[in-house]
């Protein structure tokens, strides 16, 4: 697992991001909570979405890709700003830390 | 004459151009992005916990501290989304002849695509 393995998750969830989070975003932490949706965001119709088996694999691997990517610039942000200096352990924590967010994930969903 | 010429770049280096600043502001979305992507799954699992354990998530939401965050969580997420799209014509060089495509067209499929994806989403959910 080297630079371009973790670049290419990066990619990969750098574009899910791009394309999905900020209207996810609008949905999960402004209508939802704010009461704008109708019945389409009751707790009814919110099981039934996640309890369909390809939701929940797709919600966990767009958290996970999103999530290294998160990790990966989180890792370089650091390096770049000389903030730590090069060496695997910041990429193992970074790394870890996403890798453990997307078992919690999968964990919850499953 | 043997010793190496001493280049320290010094941790402010990113302050000093516009230009860095805003890669670095760039880069740093990645945090509010990770943690809302924590709070998300947050919602997941009170979902899946029961409707009781939703109503408590969702207030947990709706409070004035957590609203500010995503406030600034929806800042970062614009910021990824507008500057990854802008890097596009970068990643994806189409040749026509010994022209390339222009920015505008290799970008903007993506921001119509986006737009179009997020209305549908919008659309279903605020029925």
């Amino acid at each position: 697992m080297n630079e371009p393995f973790w670049w290419g998750l990066f990619s990969a969830g750098g574009t899910l991001a791009a394309f999905v989070v900020p209207v996810m975003i609008l949905v999960t932490a402004f209508i939802t909570p704010l009461g704008g949706a109708h019945h389409s965001l009751s707790y009814a119709h919110a099981r039934a979405l996640l309890d369909v088996l390809v939701v929940k694999i797709g919600l966990t691997l767009f958290v996970s890709l999103s999530l290294f990517h998160c990790a990966h610039r989180i890792r370089h942000a650091l390096l770049d700003t000389g903030l730590v200096h090069s060496g695997t352990r910041v990429a193992a924590i970074c790394y870890l830390a996403a890798t453990a967010a997307s078992a919690w994930c999968g964990m919850a969903l499953r | 004459m043997n010793a190496p010429y001493p280049r320290t770049l010094g941790r402010t280096w990113w302050v000093e151009r516009g230009a860095y600043l805003r890669v670095m502001l760039r880069e740093l979305t990645s945090v509010p992005l990770a943690l809302y992507l924590l709070l998300a799954v947050g919602l997941f699992r009170a979902i899946l916990h029961g409707d009781i354990a939703y109503a408590s998530y969702l207030s947990y939401l709706a409070s004035p501290s957590v609203l500010a965050f995503h406030v600034l969580a929806f800042a970062a997420a614009l910021l990824h989304t507008v500057t990854w799209f802008n890097l596009t014509p970068k990643a994806i060089v189409i040749r026509i002849g010994e022209e390339k495509v222009a920015p505008a067209l290799v970008a903007g499929p993506h921001y119509a695509v986006w737009l179009a994806l997020s209305a549908v989403v919008l659309w279903w959910v605020i029925d």
